[in-house]
């Protein structure tokens, strides 16, 4: 019983069998949806949801009018805004979710404002630096707030930031082209690593945990396009695929080892799994499709068979860590 | 969600607590009747995505197999059924031989391969069906059909919700391509757009469903999500210059009323709706419904679900839909930049006026 959670299903379940009385059906909703629970949770809710749609309404009005609103205009708005908004978290303060998202809004409205300086003045800067202008504005808000959602898009700005540098100012040779996976594996790792150090200092757990997993997802994306690239076309690997291919590896490994022992965290683990699964199925069918050239059959049903096991093998393990993380009372 | 905003209650927990108020006379009657009910153990989601990618990769490989061996031809509807037939009873058979102990090599690989067989029996099912009506409209019937045939047969929670969602997508696919209709379409998006919003609604509050509905549940809600992106990106189906009964306002309508009837549910029954705050809640639904998007609104609904029925599935979908509809209602064409704009900016607006409110009356004090 201690095993099975209590929720609204199950409440249900239990007055339409006639186990409960409606007035115990009452009092057992009420005991899990508090009143005060609901306040609290609807309100966080109502500000987020409304400070997005207010600021996308405001992004949708700037693209439309553009030509139309004049440049002091333009300015004024998004000048104006940051101001509002920068005072009115200072009012709520960066313990209150209102002050936060004050902030986050505010962060916003920089970048909006870039794009109108560049725009108007006509700088003929290059959208990198617009990024990276924009990142580096508004890192001392981003490290004095505590809020995943701004650290969030802080981090993109900064991805953003690294890809349009590497196109439009480092113009790689054809050799380093993708040395970007790996710079993007080693930024985002970084943020990761970062990230759980200051999980450890105390911050909000619940939503550093959601950051985690987005930035694992990141870090696995940039880490399986040069494996899968070396293993697909081995032949035409240059240097830049084999060194990311090489950290991918690496780092498939890092992420294994401290989410299973350091920092158990089964949703990163299956991530990472993941990856290697499908990472492993390219190079069996590279390898059958190689050996079986003249018989398409037999390959795919070789495939099909090493599919089956690879991904059985991965679920009993999966299976087994988990109930050793559960025996630890991890989640 | 952490534990600030949500109870963690366990089903003994909440037996003590309704024993001690005294409405847990027939205690030992109720934990019987949770255990008996509690069924298998349901697989987490994370090893379910693990399974439904494997089973997906190997039955493409089977499918590839048949196909180059000869086996089967896609031109002959008879293979492809007989095959397909052969292949959904091979993967009963599996699941069902599979034995008990779940961390066994054995029952893992069965169990893969038994999902694996029943993807590449209802491909094969559904390619026979379609190829022997000779229309499109064969793969919502067949895909109907085995649904049916299989849900309570094949117990596997990732199956149901698949087979169940593709009868819906399949269908409403259909509905707005291949029907020849006219101004009769628009009728039947807004008549299967208020069917898919009136079973869900009916899986999610009729206490005496099973918990085997669970995954049709979902699939409704997925398809509802779909759906309402969709319309959002394509919302003139040309209904006869009838501007008054075009889907956005049906769509919206439904959706109103769907939204005020969750804020009662998720207050405990509708009774409770004269309370201030949710009255005040449900006349903010009906401005929302007024001015705002539908993408808003599924949003604030799905989160509402998800919260009032602890499913954090849900209150994913509707953190998703949230910024996945404002993306593409970006590229609605039927409306201006400029009415978007004020679309947005007024919905946001009424949101945060629902939050000073709470606000004022201090109902969002920290638990």
């Amino acid at each position: 019983m201690e095993q099975i959670p209590a929720n609204r299903r199950l409440i249900e379940t239990l007055h339409a069998h006639g186990r409960i009385t409606g007035e115990a059906m009452e009092y057992a909703i009420g005991l899990l949806y508090p009143n005060k629970r609901w306040g609290l949770w609807a309100s966080r809710i109502l500000l987020i949801i409304g400070t997005g749609l207010v600021l996308s309404g405001i992004i949708y009005f700037f693209a439309f009018n553009w030509m139309k609103i004049p440049p002091a205009a333009k300015f004024a708005f998004t000048e104006t805004g940051i101001v509002i908004c920068l005072g009115m978290s200072w009012h709520y303060g960066l313990q209150d979710l209102a002050g936060k998202v004050l902030l986050l809004s505010a962060s916003v409205l920089v970048g909006v404002f870039l794009a109108v300086f560049g725009q108007i003045y006509q700088t003929g800067a290059d959208a990198y630096q617009l990024f990276m202008m924009w990142a580096i504005l508004i890192s001392g808000w981003v490290a004095i707030s505590r809020f995943a959602a701004l650290w969030f898009v802080w981090m993109v700005i900064v991805n953003i930031f690294v890809m349009l540098y590497w196109e439009q100012a480092a113009l790689p040779s054809k050799d380093a082209e993708f040395m970007i996976f790996s710079y993007l594996t080693l930024l985002n790792g970084f943020f990761l690593v970062a990230g759980e150090y200051l999980t450890n200092k105390g911050s909000d757990r619940a939503a550093d945990r959601r950051l985690r997993i987005v930035l694992a997802i990141s870090v696995l994306i940039s880490m399986s396009i040069p494996m899968i690239t070396l293993i697909a076309e081995p032949g035409r690997a240059t240097g830049s695929v084999v060194f990311g291919a090489v950290l991918g590896f690496a780092g498939h490994g890092i992420l294994l080892f401290s989410y299973r022992y350091k920092l158990p965290d089964i949703w990163v683990l299956s991530l990472t799994i993941l990856s290697l699964c499908i990472i492993a199925e390219i190079a069996g069918f590279k390898m059958l499709s190689e050996m079986f050239r003249r018989s398409e059959a037999t390959m795919f049903l070789l495939m099909g068979g090493m599919t089956l096991g690879i991904f059985t093998f991965a679920i009993i393990r999966l299976r087994k860590i988990a109930g050793n993380m559960e025996e630890r009372n991890v989640r | 969600m952490s534990d600030k905003y949500m109870t963690g209650l366990s089903a003994k927990e909440l037996l003590d607590s309704l024993e001690t108020e005294g409405f847990a006379d027939n205690r030992k009657e109720i934990m019987q009747f949770l255990i008996a009910r509690k069924g298998e153990k349901e697989m987490p989601l994370y090893l379910r995505i693990l399974l439904g990618v494997g089973a997906f990769i190997s039955s493409l490989c089977l499918i590839g197999f048949l196909v180059a061996a000869e086996i089967i031809s896609f031109r002959s509807e008879v293979e492809l059924n007989i095959w397909g037939i052969f292949f959904i009873i091979a993967a009963v058979v599996l699941q069902r031989t599979s034995g008990q102990k779940e961390d066994s090599v054995k029952h893992c690989f069965m169990m893969q391969s038994s999902f694996c067989a029943m993807a590449t029996g209802k491909t094969l099912f559904v390619a026979g069906v379609t190829q022997a009506t000779d229309t499109a409209w064969g793969i919502p019937v067949a895909a109907l059909i085995i649904t049916i045939l299989t849900y309570n047969v094949y117990k596997m929670s990732t199956d149901r919700f698949l087979s169940s969602f593709a009868v819906l997508f399949s269908l409403m696919s259909n509905i707005l391509w291949n029907l020849d209709m006219g101004d009769a379409r628009i009728f039947l998006v807004n008549a299967f757009f208020l069917l898919q919003v009136i079973a869900a609604s009916i899986l999610l509050t009729y206490g005496k469903a099973k918990r085997d509905y669970i995954p049709l549940f979902y699939a409704f809600v997925f398809s509802l999500c779909v759906t309402v992106v969709f319309l959002t990106v394509q919302p003139n189906l040309e209904y006869g210059g009838n501007d008054a009964l075009t889907h956005p306002v049906f769509i919206n309508l439904v959706l109103t009323i769907s939204l005020i009837a969750l804020i009662g549910w998720a207050a405990g029954k509708p009774g409770k709706l004269k309370k201030e705050p949710l009255l005040i809640a449900s006349c903010g639904a009906v401005l929302l419904g007024v001015i705002s998007a539908p993408g808003v609104l599924l949003a604030i609904g799905l989160l509402i679900m998800g919260y009032a029925g602890h499913e954090k599935l849900l209150l994913t979908m509707g953190g998703l839909i949230m910024p996945v509809s404002l993306f593409f209602y970006y590229y609605n064409m039927d409306l201006t930049l400029d009415r978007k704009s004020a679309i947005l900016v007024s919905g946001g607006l009424l949101l945060l006026a629902g939050r000073c409110y709470l606000r004022y009356r201090k109902l969002d004090a920290e638990v």
